[in-house]
Parts: structure tokens; sequence; C-alpha cells
């Protein structure tokens, strides 16, 4: 054989084991790039997903972020938290809702997050009943006039439960002071100390450290709100 | 060559950075578009949410095989697995949800009272409001269809059977003796007051076989769970005082109440039919404690003390017997303890035990001089098993134990026993219920109970089966069960031969439907008595027998009219027995042909104020005439009742409860008693059965010293 065609062959074996061998790499790196996926921890997605929540335009964008947490939920099932961000959502989602069938759809959601969270290890207690009396809150919202007299006494016992565990969750306390004002409307009551107990509780939201980025933090924005209603009104 | 290798060289380049699309369309069976779908590739958060036309769309990085989910509230995930290629224009539709069987609510022969957001079922505070109640658990059962009423007595009389046929159950435990002890004709109570508990399934027959021992029904009662306020209040009437409260610490609560009843100030203004020597009063205390443990576990116990006594002063004019100061004395003791958890493969476990213990002394019981003592004594052991197999099957097993003792004696004027009888009994049971789903909508009940009685040494099986249909709010079911019980204490004591247990077998088809916020129930029902304790010369056999059959119709609307709540029972029920000293089979004298009950809530807002309005009609009572041929052959006339209450929220803190039952002041006469031997003429001597007052007027404070809650009156 000549030299020029055994340079030929060789070439072109060359190239052929090349061209196998960058087709095996390409398919390895997509296999990686997968991989590489997994390797991003839970709480980084979470907190990713959380961020586009707080974050989000329309109703539509917080429904397609509430299934994200579903998925990882999936993912990871001895998870906690994104159980718990999704049973938040519905119950804030259903009191805004306007249809009837997705506001009992929504509820009913919330209620089975709830028995399983509560099935679950290594949760906060104290804010998994801070989440079952604000679901319980929702059921009265839903229809006032006949679940108030149902509920109103498992919103607050399920808040001073909560309390009762953790005095340092700010949570249960504002929501607990929230929906006591809500109801003065009806039973009448005591409301001069409402504001100093709001500034404390925002005291307490304050200096308050979850353990990481992605433990329940939220009371800011329902506490601006409430004492824009009744403290900047006084 | 080369160009081939050079094409299959940018073809891998192009794969490194290439991404497949996945998209298509969800829908539901009908067609409809689904909106908010979340469809995803399985294992990982590549994924999307269906819009309002049911579309979706994503991209995705993985190739080969892979499982996409699509899953929705209230309906079956839907899995594919493919090669990811293959999840082009894919067209999606999703099944409904088998309902959990556990969440199944079959309502035939039920009541349920309890929270809930369905019509059919109250709260404790509906029971307190019920126009006739006044706050009885027991006379607030009697607005539902199925009751008869007895008003000269005030216990449950269902569906043509005695009060004994219906027992008392609490988390599940027995109680021997749920009934306060009036003197006669004063209408009995409930023992506990209706905000010990957060449900009470009342059934109305054709029970389930967890529970025996019961011709007629089954009254099962669920105390609230552990509380989590801490509270106190007292209460006042011009009957009554009484305080209460609850100490609630985390996980753990310990609630406590204390009552005292004196009719003798009440009495002094509005004096009744009777003559009093020493009012009647009672003295109650109870104490339960609740304690969670764990993530799904519940222990409670609960124990209960009363003491009753009155001295009344009673003639037998009819057959010319001297006065007698008939002086009861009660003694009841009650403890009910229980414990219940889950374990993490979903099985139920419940465990409790209950004892009972009442002493009844009746000085002067039929003769000036006498004394008749009767002590009761049970020890409930109960042991169950709940499991829910996919939402097709679901199994309720357990074992349970009654030691029963009865003791009573007489001693004469002169201080001997002339009677000293006593009957030990021991029944033990085995349950086994099977809850099936059939298909969409269907779902069937096959059960069994075994019991074995030590007093006759027998077995008893009975049987239950049952078929239900439920479409939405449309409901059709059909039971059949067999129930069975020891005849009463006194005659088994008493008596030389041993005696069968009595069955009942129950027939029943029934039908439910909920119709914008209004509710229609109707039911047949047919009892077929056997064994019934039957007097025959001069000793009880088991040859008595009986049937009873009817319609019972409820109606509950809370729509029609703003802020009022009404509801309608009407009940049809024609019964006859052979038993205990009857000569013939009749009528049996508790029971009537109709009872109609009109209930009315209505809220008065500016004023808060509730007004309950009950309006009861029932057919006139059958009685036995000894001056006419035949036995039960004659009928006192109609029984009708007006009766109404007002609740007023004075305050967050602040309850007045008012009530006056029978307001148009009608004398009702509930049968006639005739003397034992006919006069100088012939004739038999009659006197009317009438209540110890026509009118009884109530008026209570209720007032919270501590509380986190408003209008909280409860202890518990």
């Amino acid at each position: 054989m000549s030299v020029l065609k055994l340079k030929t062959n060789i070439m072109r074996n060359s190239i052929t084991i090349l061209t196998i061998a960058l087709f095996f790499v390409a398919c390895s790196s997509s296999k990686s790039q997968t991989a590489k996926e997994t390797n991003v921890t839970f709480e980084d997605q979470l907190s990713k997903t959380l961020t586009a929540i707080n974050g989000a335009k329309s109703v539509k964008g917080l429904f397609e972020n509430s299934n994200k947490l579903k998925r990882l939920s999936a993912i990871y099932p001895n998870e906690w938290l994104s159980d718990y961000y999704v049973t938040l959502l519905d119950i804030k989602l259903s009191m805004g809702a306007k249809d009837e069938k997705k506001k009992e759809s929504l509820l009913n959601e919330a209620k089975e997050f709830l028995a399983s969270l509560k099935e679950k290890e290594n949760t906060i207690e104290s804010e998994i009943l801070t989440l079952n009396g604000y679901y319980y809150y929702a059921l009265i919202a839903q229809n006032p006039q006949k679940n108030g007299q149902l509920y109103y006494k498992d919103v607050i016992g399920a808040y001073q439960k909560a309390i009762a565990i953790d005095k340092t969750n700010p949570r249960p306390v504002l929501m607990l002071t929230i929906f006591k004002k809500k109801m003065s409307k009806f039973v009448g009551g005591d409301l001069s100390n409402l504001c100093t107990k709001l500034s404390q509780i925002e005291q307490l939201l304050e200096s308050s450290k979850p353990k990481n980025e992605v433990y329940p933090k939220w009371g800011i924005k329902e506490l601006k709100k409430e004492q824009q209603e009744s403290c900047n009104k006084l | 060559m080369n160009k081939f290798f050079i094409i299959i060289f940018f073809f891998t380049l192009a794969n490194l950075h290439s991404q497949n699309s996945i998209y298509g369309e969800v829908k539901d069976t009908k067609g409809m578009p689904l909106e908010g779908v979340n469809i995803y590739l399985n294992g990982t958060v590549e994924g999307s949410t269906s819009n309002s036309d049911g579309m979706f769309f994503f991209k995705t990085n993985k190739i080969g095989n892979v499982t996409l989910i699509a899953s929705f509230i209230g309906y079956k995930d839907f899995l594919k697995t493919v090669n990811v290629n293959d999840l082009k224009n894919i067209k999606i539709v999703l099944y409904e949800d088998d309902t959990n069987l556990d969440e199944i609510i079959i309502s035939a022969s039920s009541f349920s009272l309890g929270k809930s957001r369905t019509l059919e079922k109250m709260n404790s505070l509906d029971i307190v409001m019920t126009g006739s109640s006044n706050g009885d658990i027991f006379a607030a059962l009697q607005s539902l269809p199925g009751t008869q009423k007895v008003g000269e007595d005030g216990r449950l009389y269902i569906r043509g059977g005695e009060d004994r046929e219906t027992q008392t159950f609490i988390d599940g435990m027995h109680v021997l003796v749920p009934y306060t002890s009036p003197a006669q004709n004063i209408s009995a109570r409930s023992r506990f007051s209706p905000f010990l508990f957060k449900g009470i399934n009342f059934s109305l027959g054709g029970y389930e076989l967890e529970y025996g021992q019961a011709l007629s029904s089954v009254l099962p009662m669920e105390t609230k769970d552990v509380s989590s306020g801490t509270k106190l209040g007292v209460n006042f009437s011009p009957l009554s005082i009484g305080a209460g409260g609850t100490y609630s610490f985390g996980k753990e609560s310990i609630s406590a109440n204390l009552d005292y009843t004196n009719l003798g100030f009440y009495n002094s203004i509005f004096p009744d039919r009777f003559d009093w020597k020493k009012d009647y009063s009672k003295l109650s205390g109870e104490l339960q404690y609740k304690k969670e443990i764990g993530k799904s576990g519940l222990f409670k116990i609960y124990t209960g003390y009363d003491k009753t006594g009155f001295v009344q002063n009673i003639s037998d004019e009819l057959n010319n017997l001297p006065e007698r100061s008939f002086d009861l004395k009660q003694n009841n003791y009650y403890i009910n303890s229980t414990y219940s958890t889950k374990t993490k493969s979903g099985f139920n476990l419940f465990f409790g035990s209950a004892f009972s213990q009442v002493k009844n002394d009746y000085k002067n019981a039929t003769i000036q001089g006498d004394l008749y003592e009767e002590d009761l004594q049970e020890l409930h052991l109960k042991s169950k098993l709940k499991k829910s197999f996919s939402s097709k099957y679901k199994i309720n097993t357990g074992v349970e134990a009654y030691l029963k003792k009865y003791e009573n004696r007489y001693t004469d004027t002169s201080n001997i026993i002339r009677q000293n009888q006593n009957v030990d009994q021991n029944i033990y049971a085995a349950f086994l219920d099977n809850q099936f789903k059939l298909t969409k909508g269907v779902y069937a009940n096959a059960s069994g109970r075994v019991e074995y009685s030590t007093y006759n040494d027998e077995f008893a099986f009975s049987p239950r089966a049952s078929i239900n249909y439920i479409n939405g709010d449309f409901q059709l079911s059909g039971v059949f069960g067999k129930y069975y019980q020891t005849p009463g204490n006194i005659i088994i004591a008493s008596n030389q031969i041993k005696l069968k247990q009595e069955s009942a077998s129950h027939y029943i088809l029934g039908s439910s439907y909920n119709f914008n916020n209004r509710l229609l129930r109707l039911e047949l029902y047919y009892k077929n008595y056997k064994n019934l304790s039957l007097l025959e010369n001069d000793i009880y056999t088991s040859n008595g027998f009986g049937k009873s059959n009817g319609l019972d119709i409820y109606f509950a609307d809370d729509k029609t009219f703003k802020k009022l709540e009404y509801t309608f029972s009407f009940s049809y029920n024609d019964s006859k027995r052979l038993y205990k000293d009857y000569p013939v089979k009749s009528t049996p004298l508790f029971s009537t042909d109709i009872n109609t009950s009109l209930n009315v809530k209505y809220l008065i807002s500016p004023i808060k104020t509730y007004l309950g309005i009950s309006n009861t009609y029932a057919s006139g009572r059958p009685y036995n005439n000894p001056n006419e041929s035949g036995f039960v052959n004659s009928k006192a006339k109609s029984f009708h009742s007006l009766d109404m209450n007002l609740t007023f929220l004075l305050s967050k803190k602040i309850i007045l409860y008012t009530s006056l039952t029978n307001v148009l002041g009608r004398e009702n006469i509930f049968g006639y008693n005739y003397s034992d031997s006919p006069n100088s003429s012939g004739a038999y001597k009659s006197s009317p059965i009438n209540v110890s007052r026509d009118r009884f007027f109530f008026v209570g404070l209720f007032i919270s010293l501590k509380n986190n809650a408003a209008y909280d009156v409860s202890s518990f």
C-alpha cells in the first residue's frame, strides 16, 4: 500500500473515531447537564420559586409557580416547606377567587395538604398550626354568615396552640390579633391597644431569625396593611 | 464518506444544545378544557400549567424515555411513559377522583349533628336553641323524624321502640344510664351538657355493628378535642347555679364543671301539680382531661358524679292507698377513658374502657315504711381497628366486653327483706364491618357481629347489609340489620327460667336529596321483633313478638328566608306487640300514629337575639280502658305544644337564655291510669296522666369570666 493511501485510511479512521468520540461526548454532556440540575439543592429551587411568587404579576403566574412547588414536593417527598407554601398560596388564592367552585377546590386542596403536613416529620409545628388557623379563617371568608359561627373557635384555637408551642413566632400572634379585630366588628370589643400590639409584632417580625432563607418569614405585608387600615386612620 | 461523517458531526453538535418541545391539551371526560393542570416530567421541575383552553407547552433537555404526569385537584393523576419525541401535540383526558371512602357519608337513618358545612348537621348551639329543647340533647333530638313524643317521660322512643331500645355512647363507650332521674311524670333530661360534644351521629335504625345490645337505635356522641384556650364561666337560673372552665397547656387540657340544681325556689313561685316534701335537687360534677400524644394519638378521660334526691308526697287516690312520702336518692358515677391513634401504615387504633355505677334508694316506695334498693354496675371494654384500603374498601373491626351486675332488694315495713334478686351478665362481642365501593357512586356494606352472653350461655349472630347509591346531592339506600338485646334487668333478675335475647330485624329504604341549600329525606322502615319477654302464667317467656313499620319525612331549609332556618319532621308509625303483660297483640302504650314537629330558628340581628320556635303535634296516646272490652282500646286526645326560646347575646361575655314550653297552655294528656279493681258500681276509676306542669318557664344567665372566644358558654 502506498503511504498516501495509508495516510488517507488513517485520516478516515481518525475522523470516524473522532466523530464517534465527539458523539459520545455530546451524549454524556447532555446527560451531565441534567445531572448538574439535580445537584442544585432543594433550598435553591424553592428559593427561586418563592422569589417568582413574590414577584408574580398575575394570578396565572401564581398558579404556575404553585404547580412548580408541587413538582418540587414530588421530587423531595420528605420536605415539608414546599407543601407549606402551596397550602399558604391556596388559602390566599381562595380568598381572592371569584368563582365558588374554584374557591371550594382550592380550600379542599389546602385541607388535604394540611392533613399530610400534620403527619410529616421535622416540621415546625407552630407554623403548621398557624396555617391551620389561617385555613379556618379562609373557610369563614367563604361564607361569613354561616361559617363564622361554626369556625371562629377553630381559628382562635389553632392560633393559640401555635403561640403556646412557640411564643417567639410572630405569625400566629399577628393573625390572631388581626382576626380578633375583624371579629370585634360583630361582637364588639376593646381595640384601643391594637396599634401598640401591632408595633410589638413588627418588632418581633424584624428580630426573628428563620433558620434559612426558605423558612416561613412572611407577615410584614399583612401587618403593614392592617396598620394602614386601623392605625394611620386614628 | 467524509460528508457523511461531517453530517453526523454537526448533527451531534446540534444535539448538544437542542431541547425537546412537549405540548398538547388537557380535557376532562366531558371534553371541557381544564385550566391550571400541573403537567410535568416525573422527577423534575420541568413542566407547565394549562391555560384556559387547556393548552400547555414547555421544553426539556431530556432525551429518551420520560414519564409525563398531569395532576389536578379532584382528578386522578395521568401518567404516560414514552420517548420524549412522542410528546408533541399530546391529548390528555383526566378522570375524576374517587372520593375517599372515609369521606363518604351515608345518611340513611342517621342524623349527624356537629361541625360541617352541610345542612343536616347542626352544632351544639343549635341544640340549645331548638325551641323545645331547654338545652337538653334528648329533647332537641325529638325534633327529628322517627322520634316518639312521650311527654311525661322525656326519653327517646324511636320508631315504635321502647326507651331501653336506644343506647347512648360517648366516644364509642357505653353509658349505662344517660338520663337524669326525675320524679314520675317529669321529663327526664340528658346527664350531659350538649357543649361537651363536637358531634352526635344519631342513628334511627339499621345502625353499624360496632354497636350492639340495642333493639332500635344508638346515639353515639363524640367529645371535643384538646381545648386550646383557658376559660372560666358561671351560670345562674332560678333553679340552678353552675361554674366550670378549662385550663389548657399546649397539647393537654383539663376541664371541670360543677352544677347544683334545686327546684325549691322555682316551685314556690310556679308551683306544679305535685306535692313536694323535699324539692328535687341534684349536685353534679364532671372532669375531663385530654392529651395529644405524638402526631396522631389522643387520650381522653372523663369522669362524672351526680347525686340526686327528692321527697314527694304521693297519694294513690285511684286505689285508695294511704299517702306516702316517696323518697328517692340516687348516686350515679361514670368514668370513660379512650385512646386513639393512627399508625404509619394507616391503621386507626382505638382502645377504650368505661365504668358506670348507679345506686338507687327508694324509701316508702310502695307503702310508707318500706325500702327498695337498686344497684347497677357495668364495665365496658372495647378495642377496634379501622383502615381504608384505596378508595374501594374500608374495614372496621373490633372486640368488646360488657361486664354487668344488677341487684335489687326490697325491705318491708317490718324491716324484713322480702326480695333480693341479682343477676350478673357478661357479654362478649366481636364485629367485622366491611364497606365497599362497587362502582362509581355505588357503595355496599356487609357486616357481622357475634355476641356471647353468660346470662343464657347463648351466642347471637347479627348480620347487616346495605347498598347505597350516591350521585352528588342525591342518595338512595337499602339497609338490613338484625339486632339483639337482653331483656330488662328486673325481668331477668326475677325470672325462674332463662330467657332468650330479644331480637329486632330492621328493613329500611331511605332517600335523601340536597338541593340548593334545602334537604329532603324520606324513609320507609319495617321492624320485626322476636323473642320479646311475655308474661304467661306468671312467668316470663320469650314468646313475645311484635312489628313496627312506618314512614319518616324530614325537610330542612336555610335558604328561602333570610336569617331564618326551619326544619319540618313528619313520622307515621304503626306498631303492634304482644309482650310484657299484654293479653293480646296491641299497640304499645308509648306509640302514636303520627308525630310532627316544625322548628324555626331566626336571628334578630339588630338586637343580637336568636329566636327558636317549635310546634309539635302528635296523635293521641293509646291506653287501656278496663271499662271497655278489648285491650288498649282507647285513644287520648292529641298532643300539641308550642314552645319558644330567646337567646340574647347581651355582650361578648354574657348570654341570657329564656324559654317557655307550651306557650298556649294546652293541658296535654298522655293516657289514663285506672284503679286496680272496680268500684261498687262495677266501674274502674280513672285519672289522666299529665306532666307536672303544663308550662315551664326558664331563664338563665351565662357569664364568661375568662375566655378568648366570644359567646362561648361551654366549660369544655
